[in-house]
């Protein structure tokens, strides 16, 4: 043991995170056990924020202050000798006009490249960091657990059921967002607060709506602000991991700090002015989503997306990639399925088909697990669409799975598992449809790839009733054998394999055939 | 009178009293007592730059407001002047009748011309013509202009003339002595130190200076300005503007003259028209003048026998015997008491780090420097092997400005980052960090102290520090470097606390905690350390805990505005001070907080100015050996029955005497138990047998 840490020292590596209410570097070992040591952890108030909820642009100013702290980030990593990094920018800049600028200045003038991610990344970084962090003290297994951070620019909600993601959103309803919606109102401190807290009650009433919050038996907040008021509601424990309020203090301290005029918190707690501009707002959603619970106690977690990223960084290291998070992923799409009313039983069959036929196609396609958990989600929810008509609802589902989150996914994974499901019936990709050529090359065929797998064992299930369970599967010479016993009548199956084949043809040069076991 | 607070302006000259006590006292060794005559002197000295003259700006400007003792600036000044006059009279009669035939009688003597022989003139003439008046500059005065720009605290010969024919007033000319020049002149002489003035010497051959002229008069004179650095905080170049100060410094409104008893009238009101000073601000000096040269004289070799027992600074076990400093610190968390235990591991610890391969970065505040500083020295160096160095220099250091400055240039051109200073807040926190990488991963080692990293004074000032490789510490360290350096915000920090921040918050919160023990019928104790106590609200803080019923033990060694012992408002409130060779510089802060103590060292006093507008920090000892230490020592600081004096309730200070009980002097206390602890360590048997050889004969 001594001899192999004298031989490599741990490597130290990074996580940056541009939010819109500041930019936050973590820098940590990964110890050879995997463990994250933590180093060192800087932060600026840089609020991106402000300028995108605001003029839906980062203005110069903000740019070139962004670029400076990233600047002296990186000197502190080179300091350090940070050997890979990951450098994740939120919702202000993805949501600014000028978001490709941004990311190119911070390539071309610092050097480090940011990556975009989306609420549902997001929420999948923070629960790998909560559950990571917190593992011990929560007990995610047996128990309805729900995550929520209250950001500059958005709130993202999740509720884990033993835990798999069944319900994740991310609602644009962020603290810096609230305040520039109320900057013109006038008024004393007293009715300024009347109107935040009405518009805030407005606002959030979106989530009890869309996720059932009542449901949640463990509450778990995160970021900044709900941190802070950890840390007045109790001082000792404010750098602790975990922190457990009480709901009643909980809901007290909110409603007073919210009360309080910006100002005199700032001088009260030496806050800038920034963070206490954004305080109020922050607490009184967290207040609105306690009051939609039935928890008796919060739980403040000291864990953020940059641990997240860091974890991501030590999966990569041993090798490991996001499949680590299948369970969450597809009961996040069985939660999207639900919510379409998808007849779950079809779907849980066909994904099951599929990543059998999947299995058995290894050498032919020559993709990975990855790959074959996108198949797997497409699957599940491939007949959303027919919540809004049955007729087309191959593209309905298309659009539908687009503007969803499914937890884990990026943006472009889910444009890919939205084209899969798109294709599972009538036309075949075609270089016309638009949505399928905004992919990138490869992308289109792992789609075509997934798409001709989906395709075949939606045939296979036309019917709905499960007929072919456990099929042998075999590929010989240029046929895809499909043996199902000798007493199913499969003449219904066969007529749709008939049509539906057709990809599975042009792509592995494959002809599906159900045969009888036996022959 | 009977005010809540001592005004600190007459608390900090009855410190300076009791340094003067020191000086008076037959039982300090003679060369001792002669530093100690050059401390007063070179402490009232910044004290008229500095506080003086600050009152006398807000007089000029027509502030009325009252201190928190109740006082105007004009008030204030009037007792200032009172006090003062008595310490220099004071000084000179110590000075005249005591010290000085004391040290004459062992050789040391320092002549007036008249006293000299016909030989020793001959001598003196030579050496004036040779090396002394091609550096002279007079400058004649012109009454219709401003006065010539005398230097703060130089010393000038001032002559008056014979006005020529049709001329209106006698004219007057100025001779500065030129620092460059040694101050007192060595006679040639077989046995023990004879010295002529330089000034005596000047003042003897004006005729060669001002050849034709009729001298009417001469007057030795110094005269003492305005020196407080008035800095335009927005300045786009902080080193621009504190070079523009420090030659400005020469400038600023004179506040004090001293002069010759035997000063002329008319002579003398001259000089006060000129300079614009009132009868207060002139002081006759019955003697030579500016005793802070003294301080040379008083370290002349061949005196030893008339000096304090020499008490070298001790090597600290753990870390002299250790082959890896690091290992060593990284073992158990190390503190450090200057001056008994030595300063070198601290500079030993940043030669390493510069020569270490491993050594990724190295991080340093540095408040005061000394010339040709080590520390400045291995920082370099480690600049130069390709290390990242980060230094924060306080440009705004009183008086060590010009130094601080060189240092800087220095490490700036080895490849260094060096900040300069904070715009609007001086940096007096002391940390040092140096960041490795270890086969188990990235470490650091950080010493955090009360005192500079300054090796001179930390011979002469009593500090503590602390050398931890603790990983919390570390990542407090890098926070505060990465505050330092502009790349972060302000932090969270897991145990060390910082001004402007938290730090006054932190101490109320500390004592407040020992009142609601005490109210609630516990034991409640607050044992504190520190060079000042100055700010109101800590002090009223300290009020309600004595009312509470907490005992409070203060060991203030200088300005303390706390009126202790007062029935009502401070009955359970003690405060000594300790005035001994070395200047106590130390700062830390007990708590006993129901049994699971807390104790903290830091940088800051309790005065406004370190807890408003300076960056210091407070830390909490966490290793329970180092902590169990120190609360030891807080002890003995409080049963000093020799050099201790306990504040009074009118402000005076009453000397404590051992009173029949065995003596307990605790710098000798101190000295003596960092010898015990290094000979417990060498008896140790060693590790490893090495057998002795003979070595072969002839070779």
């Amino acid at each position: 043991m001594a001899e192999e840490a004298s031989t490599s020292p741990p490597k130290v590596v990074a996580a940056i995170d541009v939010g819109s209410s500041g930019i936050r570097l973590e820098i940590a070992e990964i110890l050879h056990g995997g463990d994250i040591r933590p180093l060192e952890s800087l932060h600026r108030s840089i609020l991106l924020g402000n300028d995108t909820f605001d003029t839906g642009r980062l203005s110069q100013e903000s740019i070139q202050a962004a670029c400076e702290a990233l600047r002296h980030y990186k000197k502190v990593m080179e300091e350090l000798g940070v050997t890979s990094y990951r450098a994740a920018a939120t919702n202000a800049v993805r949501e600014a006009e000028n978001c490709d600028t941004f990311i190119d200045r911070v390539y071309m003038s610092v050097g480090l490249n940011l990556e975009l991610i989306d609420g549902a990344e997001q929420s999948r970084l923070t629960y790998s960091a909560v559950q990571k962090s917190l593992g011990d003290e929560i007990d995610f297994e047996n128990n309805i657990v729900a995550l929520v951070e209250v950001g500059g620019g958005a709130v993202d909600v999740m509720l884990m059921d033993k835990g798999e993601a069944v319900y994740a959103d991310t609602f644009a309803l962020g603290a810096i967002r609230i305040r520039h919606a109320m900057r013109s109102s006038k008024g004393s401190v007293r009715e300024k607060n009347s109107f935040l807290r009405h518009m805030v009650h407005t606002y959030a009433r979106n989530i009890p709506w869309t996720i059932p919050l009542d449901r949640a038996q463990t509450l778990i907040a995160l970021g900044g602000d709900v941190r802070f008021l950890a840390g007045q509601l109790s001082p000792e424990k404010a750098q602790d991991r975990l922190c457990t309020l009480d709901r009643d203090a909980f809901l007290l301290a909110c409603r007073s700090t919210a009360d309080e005029d910006i100002d005199s918190l700032a001088q009260r707690y030496s806050l800038n002015s920034s963070d206490a501009a954004t305080l109020g707002p922050a607490l009184l959603i967290y207040q609105e989503i306690v009051q939609a619970t039935n928890v008796d106690q919060i739980h403040v977690a000291n864990a953020s997306v940059r641990d997240g990223l860091l974890i991501d960084l030590v999966n990569e290291e041993q090798g490991k990639g996001k499949e680590e998070y299948a369970r969450q992923i597809v009961a996040s799409a069985v939660g999207l399925a639900r919510k379409y009313r998808v007849d779950e039983k079809h779907a849980m069959h066909v994904a099951y088909l599929a990543t059998t036929i999947f299995d058995e196609l290894t050498d032919a396609h020559g993709l990975g697990p990855w790959e074959r958990l996108l198949l797997e989600v497409a699957a599940i929810v491939h007949e959303v669409g027919s919540y809004v008509h049955n007729r087309s609802h191959h593209k309905h589902s298309m659009y539908l799975i687009s503007a969803s989150e499914i937890f884990g996914l990026v943006q472009e994974e889910i444009e890919v598992v939205a084209n899969v499901a798109r294709y599972h019936r009538r036309s075949t990709p075609q270089t016309t449809h638009p949505q399928y050529m905004a992919l990138e090359r490869a992308e289109r065929m792992t789609v075509c790839k997934l798409g001709a797998i989906l395709r075949v064992v939606d045939a296979l299930d036309k019917a709905h009733v499960r007929k072919v369970r456990n099929p042998r599967i075999v590929v010989h010479g240029e046929e895809l054998r499909i043996f199902v016993p000798r007493t199913l009548d499969t003449r219904l199956e066969q007529l749709y394999l008939e049509e539906k084949g057709d990809l599975m043809q042009e792509i592995y040069g494959l002809k599906p055939l159900l045969l009888p076991s036996g022959t | 009178m009977n005010q809540k607070f001592f005004n600190r302006e007459l608390a900090w000259l009855g410190f300076n009293w009791e340094v003067l006590e020191e000086a008076l006292d037959p039982e300090v060794p003679l060369f001792d007592r002669l530093f100690f005559l050059s401390i007063v002197a070179n402490n009232l000295d910044e004290f008229f730059m500095v506080r003086v003259a600050g009152l006398k700006r807000d007089e000029r400007e027509g502030k009325k407001s009252r201190c928190p003792a109740g006082m105007t600036p004009l008030e204030q000044l009037k007792a200032i002047s009172e006090k003062a006059h008595e310490q220099v009279h004071k000084t000179y009669v110590c000075l005249n009748d005591s010290v000085g035939p004391a040290a004459a009688e062992l050789g040391l003597k320092i002549h007036r011309w008249k006293d000299l022989s016909e030989s020793e003139r001959h001598h003196l003439e030579y050496r004036f013509h040779e090396d002394f008046f091609p550096v002279l500059t007079p400058m004649g005065i012109d009454f219709s202009h401003p006065f010539p720009l005398l230097q703060n605290l130089s010393i000038n010969l001032g002559v008056l003339l014979e006005r020529d024919e049709g001329e209106e007033h006698d004219r007057l000319a100025i001779v500065p002595i030129p620092s460059v020049l040694p101050r007192f002149v060595e006679l040639p002489s077989d046995e023990g130190n004879e010295f002529v003035p330089l000034e005596e010497i000047v003042r003897q051959h004006l005729a060669s200076i001002f050849p034709g002229q009729k001298i009417l008069d001469t007057v030795v004179l110094r005269i003492t300005r305005d020196s407080e650095l008035d800095l335009d905080g927005d300045a786009p170049s902080l080193l621009a503007e504190v070079e523009r100060e420090l030659r400005n410094r020469r400038t600023n409104n004179p506040v004090r003259l001293e002069v010759e008893s035997d000063i002329e009238d008319n002579f003398l009101q001259i000089l006060k028209d000129l300079l614009g000073l009132e009868s207060d601000d002139i002081y006759f000096i019955p003697g030579i003048q500016d005793l802070s040269a003294l301080s040379d004289l008083a370290f002349l070799p061949g005196y030893d026998d008339h000096h304090f027992e020499s008490q070298p600074p001790q090597p600290v076990p753990e870390l002299e015997e250790a082959d890896d400093i690091w290992e060593a610190i990284r073992a158990r968390d190390i503190l450090l008491h200057h001056p008994y235990d030595s300063f070198d591991p601290v500079v030993g610890m940043l030669k390493t780090a510069a020569a270490d391969p491993d050594v990724l970065a190295i991080k340093q505040t540095l408040y005061r420097t000394s010339r040709n500083s080590p520390v400045i020295e291995a920082l370099t160096e480690a600049a130069l092997a390709g290390k990242q160095v980060c230094v924060l220099i306080e440009l705004m250091a009183r008086f060590d400005e010009e130094r601080n400055i060189e240092g800087a240039r220095q490490l700036e051109e080895a490849g260094a980052h060096v900040i300069w200073g904070m715009m609007g807040l001086k940096t007096h926190a002391k940390v040092c960090l140096v960041v490795r990488r270890e086969p188990a991963g990235i470490r650091r080692y950080i010493h955090l102290g009360t005192g500079n990293y300054n090796e001179r004074t930390a011979k002469l000032y009593t500090d503590f520090g602390v050398l931890t490789a603790s990983d919390t510490f570390g990542k407090d360290a890098s926070s505060f470097f990465n505050a330092l350096t502009g790349y972060s915000d302000i932090p969270e920090y897991h145990h060390m606390i910082m001004a402007p921040y938290q730090l006054r918050d932190r101490l109320l919160f500390l004592v407040n905690r020992e009142v609601a023990r005490a109210q609630d019928g516990l034991a409640a104790r607050i044992t504190l350390k520190m060079n000042s106590l100055v700010d109101p609200t800590l002090i009223e803080s300290l009020y309600r805990a004595s009312q509470a019923g907490v005992e409070v033990l203060c060991n203030v060694r200088g300005i303390c505005c706390l009126r202790p012992g007062v029935s009502g408002l401070s009955e359970k409130i003690k405060v000594v001070s300790i005035i001994d060779r070395y200047l106590e510089h130390s700062r830390v802060y007990h708590f006993l907080n129901g049994g699971n103590d807390e104790v903290y060292l830091s940088s800051a006093d309790w005065m406004p100015r370190n807890l408003d507008r300076r960056i210091e920090l407070l830390f909490p000892l966490v290793d329970p050996d180092v902590k169990q230490k120190m609360l030891d020592n807080l002890e003995i600081y409080f049963e000093d029955n020799r050099n201790a004096r306990v504040l009074q309730q009118d402000g005076s200070y009453l000397r404590c005497s051992p009173n029949g009980q065995p003596e307990l002097r605790c710098q000798v206390y101190f000295y003596e138990e960092a010898r015990r602890q290094r000979k417990s360590a060498t008896a140790r048997p060693p590790s490893q047998l090495v057998p002795r050889e003979r070595k072969a004969e002839g070779a």
